[in-house]
């Protein structure tokens, strides 16, 4: 190995241990979540595929024809 | 100008460098940060419920604000106890929904005192056919998401349901979990990226395999 391989190996991993261990602090305080930011946030953006989220009560509980999802769920509103 | 003795100096390039070392250590931060981020998608603790769309309750129109207000309208799960701040937990929500037919399932997540917090939701479906390419079908009937609690306390979810039939039940599961999974995973993916394109770079293992493949 040359030294100039040696350092860039060392680099390397110096740099990536480090980022590697900064993320602890992210992992234990939940990041990413519907919930991190506080409620009236939604999930971050590295994380998808689940339901819609709303931080509004839904405006159409109690209406006479009930929650309808015309219009993308149940923040949309008749 | 006197020259030095022993020649000018060389000044390597980065083709000096062994990527295939360099690769090495990008992947094994990969597969370490990916484990990591299994680690933290690990479960501690479940909470079930099962219920069918007749116990939940209709939202009725009231005359009285305040009636409405104290009666709200659904089924509620919980209470679920969060120990410590910043907890993460899975919700899954698991239909049976009868062929053709669909259930729009939302769930409000509610405080100790039922104050609403936050509401999610989504369409589930189950339908069958036949067409030119024979028989078909399509289903989803389940969706899962993770939530953080930033507060420790007791937390509710009320459920509401609008659906085309009502013979059906709702299975609910709460995994609690030991924390986020994402910044170890995303950065894992970043590593074993750059660890792949170094390798490629010294090695060329994967253009190799695609020249073979060619060549066949």
């Amino acid at each position: 190995m040359t030294n100039k391989t040696k350092k860039y190996v060392i680099l390397a991993t110096v740099i990536l241990g480090l980022f590697y261990a900064a993320l602890f602090s992210f992992a234990s305080r939940g990041y990413g979540y519907m919930g991190y930011y506080g409620y009236h946030r939604g999930p971050s953006f590295w994380y998808w595929g689940g339901p819609s989220t709303y931080y509004d009560r839904n405006n159409r509980s109690g209406s006479i024809s009930g929650p309808s999802t015309r219009g993308g769920g149940p923040a949309s509103g008749k | 100008m006197r020259r030095p003795r022993s020649g000018w100096p060389k000044y390597k390039s980065s083709s000096d460098v062994d990527w295939g070392k360099v690769a090495s250590v990008f992947i094994i931060w990969g597969l370490i940060s990916i484990l990591t981020s299994w680690f933290y998608n690990g479960t501690t603790s479940k909470h079930s419920e099962q219920f069918n769309p007749s116990q939940i309750t209709k939202p009725r129109l009231q005359t009285n604000p305040l009636q409405a207000l104290t009666k709200p309208s659904g089924k509620i799960m919980g209470p679920i106890t969060i120990d410590s701040p910043y907890t993460v937990a899975l919700i899954k929500i698991k239909t049976n929904i009868p062929v053709q037919s669909w259930a729009f399932v939302e769930g409000e997540v509610l405080n100790e005192d039922k104050e609403y917090l936050f509401s999610f939701g989504k369409e589930l479906w189950h339908e069958t056919g036949r067409d030119s390419d024979g028989a078909w079908k399509e289903e989803n009937d389940t969706y899962k998401m993770k939530v953080t609690f930033p507060q420790k306390g007791k937390y509710y979810i009320n459920f509401k349901t609008e659906s085309s039939r009502s013979s059906y039940t709702i299975d609910v599961t709460i995994y609690k979990k030991r924390g986020s999974s994402l910044p170890h995973l995303w950065f894992g993916i970043f590593a074993l990226i750059m660890g792949i394109y170094f390798n490629e770079k010294k090695n060329g293992t994967i253009s190799t395999v695609f020249e073979a493949m060619s060549d066949d």
